[in-house]
């Protein structure tokens, strides 16, 4: 017994052998703890305040919450941000995925073509803005008008239009986005197997059959990335039409988050906009939840 | 082989230790929000700025393409020769989102010792103890200082009786007018249109002429304003606590302006709500196609650069427009110098603020940075063009009220939607006004001062 126990190596205590990896991952959760955590808890509590950024914050339990319930403005930003998401995310996956589809066949202008329909999420937003602001000029002169007008159909009012605003911009957002999900797609065919194609051309299945039911099926966690990160990204549009429309006209392009920064910073109720944004997390995060199950649900109706 | 894997519980102890360690750091006691910094450097002897010295930090805006060559290096230089003891580091901003920028800066109390700002910003930062008095400094360094500006504007100025900021340029809201233009619509080019009876004459002429006689964008307050006063409006009660936005003279400006989109008196490119695509549309009207005869503005520097791209034109200037009882009243222009409660040398950008704003040295900065000077001693030694010295003499119109000192900037989120609504024909100007009143009164109520 006393020698069993002799030879017996002492273990070093848990934490040292740990030691190492928490060393390696503090960094990033301190940081994420810093600029992640602590602004989402602050402005949980700032949105059961008023408060002007300058002053101490009112306690108001739940009167900033009460009070979207009731505005028009609030409940406009909602829908506008919804449709938007609706028109965004789906052509910008679709016209991407046929981008890299066609751009998989060009060969040796592969790289040519990929860096062309990619320089547009590379270019300053402002410059875009600036750009399509021009084209979009609502009278005779504007270019996009312009070539209408060569082809016989009336100038059109674009921005300044209640229905053509919000198609408007959303134009500008799948040009300036559809390249970085080009990418994604790239990525994605890139990992599909040759042999499950070939082998499905043996069996008989043409251009269309093998799309649908090998490479979409294949491509289940692009598309999942793609739709998730892009509806995302639809809830967070802001610069496009802050630059483009400001909001306008009569708050028809007027997403979620203009409406936050418009109270945030310019009407200065910190807690009304904090209590806007933690509306927008819940339906993030829904609607993040049901693509998930949605998608997923999907391919295996596919597999079945 | 060592074992990588960690149980749930040690995961969550990770975090917590990491968490709690943050948090505790987060917590450590700083100044609320709005409070002088701790530390800050008061008035530290019985003759306030006497005996500054250091170096003071301030926040400036770009007036020209190089202001720290055409501007401060020669003023901070001078000022080396008056005080050798205080160096001046003038830092150059960005315009973009400034109100912002300076709001986050003093919640953070991360400010300069002084800076540009505006005279709507004088209750915001003053009932949030972000600013200082400048009573004391300026009865102690320059006790002349004061009487040199209108009373009207100095009232304006001054939070429960202390005055909080002093102007350091000022403009008013007038036009510059080709009058090449105004002969080719058949107006006389020495006369210029003064009431607004006169505008719409001067509209409808042009009109005549495939011409426009000016151009409008919904989301320029001071244009909305200019009309505003010439029609007997205002926007605010006096006691701040109404918005007149549904006033019959304020509906009466909303049609008005519905009505120059309307008849196509006015570029359509104003309507839009965007404020880089409308400027620049407009602008191109007025300078590159000469198709407007007068751009209204109060950037004195917007009109020396059009004065520079429209060469071999006449140009004029019109006045600020009078309302029917033969008052004139003019949005103002008011970029002041006040000095931040967080600041760590207040001594030393008192001295620095009392000398700038001599007579000598405004009118340098407004002769260099296209600005009039805010005092009559000033624009005497103004080194301008006979145009320019036209626009100053516009600044005695200039009124600061419960219109400009409370909720001014907040009104543009209100006007502007449904100006712009209205000016594209989605719904009816007096609906417009009304819902602009509405909401604005909305505001008030939930903002209380």
């Amino acid at each position: 017994m006393a020698t069993m126990q002799g030879s017996v190596r002492r273990k070093p205590a848990r934490w040292r052998r740990y030691l190492i990896w928490y060393l390696f991952i503090a960094p990033n959760i301190i940081l994420f703890l810093i600029f992640g955590l602590l602004p989402i808890i602050a402005t949980v509590l700032i949105s059961f305040t008023r408060w002007n950024i300058l002053g101490s914050p009112t306690w108001l339990g739940l009167d900033n919450f009460q009070r979207l319930s009731h505005d028009n403005e609030f409940w406009t930003s909602l829908r506008v941000t919804g449709v938007y998401a609706i028109l965004f995310v789906l052509p910008s996956a679709a016209v991407a995925l046929g981008q890299a589809m066609l751009i998989s066949l060009a060969g040796r202008w592969q790289a040519f073509f990929r860096t062309v329909y990619f320089i547009p999420v590379v270019t300053s937003i402002t410059v875009i803005a600036m750009i399509w602001g021009w084209l979009f000029l609502p009278d005779d002169t504007g270019p996009l008008n312009y070539l209408l007008g060569a082809i016989g159909i009336p100038p059109q009012s674009w921005l300044q239009s209640l229905n053509q605003a919000l198609p408007s911009v959303t134009l500008v957002a799948v040009w300036s986005a559809v390249g970085y999900y080009m990418v994604l797609w790239i990525s994605g065919l890139q990992g599909i197997p040759q042999e499950l194609l070939d082998a499905a051309m043996v069996d008989g299945a043409n251009v269309w059959t093998r799309f649908w039911r090998v490479t979409l099926p294949l491509l289940r966690p692009t598309t999942m990335f793609i739709v998730v990160i892009g509806t995302i990204n639809a809830f967070q549009a802001f610069t496009l039409f802050y630059l483009l429309t400001g909001g306008g006209p009569l708050y028809n392009t007027t997403t979620i988050v203009l409406f936050i920064y418009k109270h945030a910073f310019r009407l200065q109720e910190m807690g009304y906009a904090s209590a806007a944004s933690m509306v927008l997390v819940v339906i993030t995060l829904i609607a993040t939840l049901i693509q998930r199950s949605a998608i997923g649900g999907w391919s295996d109706e596919l597999y079945s | 082989m060592l074992s990588t894997r960690m149980s749930r519980r040690q995961v969550l102890k990770v975090l917590g230790i990491a968490g709690t360690s943050v948090l505790a750091a987060a917590c450590a006691p700083v100044a609320a929000p709005g409070a002088p910094a701790a530390n800050a450097s008061s008035q530290s002897s019985s003759t306030p700025g006497a005996a500054a010295s250091g170096s003071v930090v301030m926040w400036a805006f770009p007036l020209t393409q190089n202001d720290p060559e055409t501007i401060w290096n020669p003023l901070t230089e001078k000022f080396k020769k008056d005080h050798p003891d205080i160096q001046v580091e003038v830092q150059m901003q960005s315009w973009d989102a400034r109100r912002e920028k300076m709001l986050a800066a003093a919640a953070a109390q991360a400010t300069p010792d002084l800076a540009y700002l505006n005279n709507d910003m004088v209750f915001s930062f003053a009932q949030a103890n972000a600013i200082i008095a400048l009573d004391d400094y300026l009865q102690s360094l320059s006790p002349d200082l004061v009487g040199e500006y209108p009373t009207g504007v100095i009232n304006g100025l001054k939070y429960q009786g202390k005055l909080m900021m002093l102007p350091i340029l000022s403009g008013a809201v007038c036009g510059l007018y080709n009058k090449d233009l105004y002969k080719q619509i058949g107006l006389d080019p020495t006369k210029n249109p003064q009431t607004i009876d006169d505008i719409k004459t001067l509209a409808a002429q042009a009109k005549a002429q495939n011409l426009y006689g000016f151009a409008y964008r919904v989301n320029n307050l001071e244009s909305f304003t200019s009309y505003l006063y010439g029609l007997g409006g205002h926007l605010l009660s006096p006691d701040h606590q109404t918005s007149l936005l549904d006033s019959e003279e304020s509906v009466a400006t909303f049609n008005f302006i519905a009505d120059l989109f309307a008849k196509e008196y006015v570029p359509k490119a104003g309507a839009t709500a965007a404020s880089d695509a409308a400027a620049a549309a407009t602008a191109d009207y007025f300078v590159q196609k000469q198709q407007v005869a007068t751009e209204y503005t109060s950037n004195m520097s917007l009109i020396k650069q059009y004065q520079q791209q429209i060469q071999g034109v006449d140009l004029g200037i019109t006045e600020v427009l009078k309302a029917a009882d033969g008052t004139q009243r003019s949005t103002p222009t008011l970029g002041c110098l006040g000095i931040f409660a967080s600041g760590k040398n207040k001594d030393g950008a008192a001295v620095w603020l009392t000398w700038v704003l001599q007579p000598e040295n405004l009118a340098f900065y407004n002769t260099e940075g296209g600005f009039v000077p805010p005092t009559a001693k000033a624009r005497d030694k103004w080194n301008v063009d006979p145009v320019t010295k036209e626009w100053g003499s516009q600044v005695e119109h200039i009124v600061v009220d419960q219109d400009i000192q409370y909720y001014y900037n907040n009104n543009i989120n209100f006007i502007q939607p449904v100006l712009s609504a209205a000016v594209l024909g989605q719904m009816s100007a007096e609906d417009a006004a009304k819902q602009a009143a509405q909401q604005m009164n909305d505001y008030i109520k939930q903002n209380p001062l």
